[in-house]
């Protein structure tokens, strides 16, 4: 899977290998994780695997939504602890017709070495696209990638409105290639996939004067749609 | 067949450990203790339930004296009422010492009622309990007679008939003192002078209408069993045979065109106790190597795992929940299909977690956001229709929402303005970039007041690069002087 279409591509070796393991650590590694299994080729539910303990929030179906998935290919496990997760992510990773398995580790001790490698050998026999979500980056891992996601600034739109999210990656680790790459992506929620944020450098913001927004889900409160700040539409792709 | 265990509180308190004799168990009412229930020895001495301990103590110096625990005893006979179902499948505690076993055609394959009540008493013996037993052709008859001891229903006192003092004081008074007596005496009579129940217990005692039992355990129409002349105690012994239970439960499924939707598999152990395992699917199933993996995983996943003791002498698959399940079409270029694999797969992690674990998320029609996205266990859910978002523009709805929202401290130029700058878990964040205000208001028509806090939504991006979703609760100066501020969310 393409990310950047230039040279973090080719540090991968032509992209993000989907029948393997990755891992992900850091504030933006939810979204990061959303992305990638909604850019995934692959149609079917993507199994999200969690502790019970959520402390930074539940994942809200609307803004699954708002990403351009559909919610209803979320399919949510709580597990109730880390080796009930495993045991599950295991029994997952034998399922072809699933798009993506997600294991939100978290910080649990019990994601080791081992536990890691049996990961990434079970995404590689199965051709499972595998994504593992942790806490921190310390605990040693065989997986195929590590990577730190942060949330980057995003482009200004009119009115100084935050604009769509974009994510600094920096390619901690990756078996048998180079690593210690950043680059920072920003989500195209309509054709769901990354686009570089440098492409948009060299482009101009023009302050147009159509109103793309919709109001429509505050439709049941017009005096507010009236309020709202009026923004134009980004430019052209 | 009834079971009366008269000492049933004693003898189980005995199991545990070695109690000496002899032993009443005494509860406190009104203030002073009274007797609730005597073992064998102490009965002989004369000591019965409803005796103050006091007049117990006169009559027998040396008795000991143990507190009474009912719920303990409900528990031991439901524990017991599970292990007699290996005799028959309809069988029902009937508190506080009896069981009730229908044997209705069971008795042959124990080679007749002799034998079958031999192995009663020696099973219950083993484990330390002494019963009486009595068959009759209506639970209540079987019961009366075990209880007494009688071997007639015509032979029964009058306490088999009432409960109640008053009641038997005037049967007797009416010179009446077997049951076969009043049951001679012409029906408007009995009901005139004593009342309606004492003719319905009379019913049950002498008609022989049928009496259904209530059974503890619902009785399943497809039941395969293996008995096992030594009994087994190895995981794998049981995997074999659970896996020819399968097989025979499959065949019979397969024959009435049904899948079973729930499996309960029961050990009985030799010493009396029984392992419940079930299994629930979530699609009609009767492919028996994939409900022995479901089995597996349950059995992997139980808390405490399997202890055979001294082994499992009978084994018994049940199928309590069938459905209809058509032939399942394979895919063309062969393999199962994609909707087949999931459900399996759903099935295995439900079998290992929980059926409640597994969910998918729903929308509800709100604006409130935390009531309009919410995750509901799978099996209870169909999939919900999303809108789609408007092209070209940024998320408005954040993919981490907290419920509650956590509060935090902003700083804003003006009461009504937008957010400057804001503290969250001890961090202090500056905003550089925002959107809004998106405001929504209370759902006046839910609430009986009509009030509620507008809140308004901002969509706000940190110097951190972070994008963050805050709201004020309350309109400045309309709802409220002071408006707190939330964060509820975040994006990427």
């Amino acid at each position: 899977m393409t990310l950047d279409g230039g040279r973090v591509d080719a540090a991968l070796g032509g992209g993000l290998a989907l029948a393997g393991c990755h891992e992900i650590y850091g504030p933006g590694g939810t979204a990061l994780a959303l992305m990638l299994a909604l850019a995934a080729p692959r149609a079917g539910p993507i199994l999200w695997l969690a502790d019970a303990r959520q402390d930074d929030g539940r994942i809200h179906g609307a803004g699954l939504a708002e990403l351009g998935g559909d919610p209803g290919r979320l399919w949510l496990v709580q597990a109730g602890g880390a080796l009930p997760m495993l045991r599950a992510a295991a029994e997952a990773q034998r399922c072809a017709a699933l798009a993506c398995v997600v294991i939100e580790a978290g910080a649990a001790s019990a994601v080791d070495l081992t536990v890691t490698r049996r990961l990434q050998l079970a995404a590689a026999a199965s051709g499972l696209f595998t994504l593992l979500l942790r806490a921190g980056p310390s605990r040693p891992s065989a997986a195929l990638t590590r990577w730190q996601a942060r949330a980057a600034p995003s482009r200004r739109l009119a009115a100084d409105a935050p604009g769509p999210p974009r994510l600094a990656l920096t390619l901690e680790r990756q078996r048998g290639g180079p690593a210690d790459l950043t680059l920072e992506l920003e989500w195209d929620r309509d054709r769901r996939r990354f686009i570089p944020a440098a492409a948009f450098a060299e482009r101009a913001i023009p302050i147009g004067a159509a109103f793309g927004r919709s109001a429509a889900h505050i439709g049941a409160l017009p005096a507010v749609a009236a309020r709202r700040t009026p923004r134009p539409a980004r430019a052209a792709a | 067949m009834a079971l009366c265990l008269p000492w049933l509180p004693a003898e189980r308190r005995a199991r545990h450990a070695p109690q000496p004799e002899p032993l009443v168990l005494v509860a406190n009412e009104r203030g002073r203790q009274v007797i609730r229930a005597t073992c064998a020895a102490a009965a002989a001495e004369g000591l019965h339930p409803g005796l103050a301990l006091a007049d117990a103590r006169a009559v027998l110096p040396g008795v000991r004296v143990a507190p009474h625990d009912p719920a303990g005893d409900a528990a031991c006979l439901d524990w017991l009422a599970d292990g007699a179902t290996r005799w028959s499948p309809m069988v029902a505690a009937a508190p506080p010492h009896g069981l009730l076993i229908d044997i209705s055609g069971c008795a042959h394959l124990f080679g007749g009622e002799a034998s079958l009540i031999a192995d009663v008493i020696t099973r219950l013996e083993r484990l330390g309990f002494s019963a009486r037993h009595a068959i009759a052709s209506t639970p209540a008859a079987a019961m009366a007679l075990a209880r007494f001891g009688a071997t007639r229903v015509a032979d029964l006192p009058l306490a088999a008939l009432s409960e109640l003092e008053p009641v038997q004081i005037a049967l007797r008074r009416a010179g009446l003192k077997r049951v076969g007596e009043v049951a001679a005496l012409p029906r408007a009579a009995v009901a005139a002078r004593f009342g309606e129940a004492l003719l319905a217990a009379l019913d049950a005692l002498t008609e022989s209408a049928p009496q259904p039992l209530d059974p503890r355990l619902p009785v399943a129409e497809i039941v395969a069993q293996q008995r096992f002349p030594q009994p087994i105690a190895t995981t794998d012994a049981v995997r074999v045979a659970l896996e020819k239970l399968l097989l025979r439960c499959a065949v019979q499924l397969g024959a009435r065109g049904q899948g079973g939707r729930l499996f309960a598999l029961a050990l009985y152990r030799a010493d009396g106790h029984v392992a419940q395992i079930r299994v629930e699917t979530a699609e009609p199933q009767r492919d028996a190597a994939v409900l022995l993996r479901l089995f597996d995983e349950r059995i992997a996943a139980l808390n405490d795992p399997l202890d055979p003791g001294f082994g499992y002498d009978l084994v018994r698959l049940a199928v309590p929940v069938t459905q209809p399940q058509d032939e399942t079409q394979l895919g063309l270029e062969g393999g199962q299909l994609a909707e087949t694999q999931l459900a399996e797969l759903v099935d295995r992690l439900a079998a290992r977690l929980g059926r409640s674990r597994i969910r998918r998320l729903a929308r509800a029609d709100t604006h409130i956001p935390e009531k309009a996205s919410f995750d509901l266990p799978f099996a209870a859910s169909a999939p919900s229709a999303w809108p789609t978002p408007a092209p070209g523009e940024p998320p408005d709805r954040p993919i981490r929402l907290f419920d509650p929202p956590q509060p935090i401290e902003v700083l804003a130029e003006v009461p009504d303005g937008p957010p400057r700058r804001f503290r969250w878990r001890a961090r202090v964040h500056d905003v550089t970039a925002h959107e809004g205000p998106e405001r929504i208001a209370a759902e006046w028509w839910r609430r009986k007041d009509g009030a509620g806090l507008t809140r308004d939504y901002w969509r706000v991006e940190a110097a951190d690069g972070r994008r963050y979703w805050l709201f004020r609760h309350g309109l400045y100066d309309r709802e409220t002087g002071a408006p707190r501020w939330y964060l509820h969310g975040l994006f990427a």
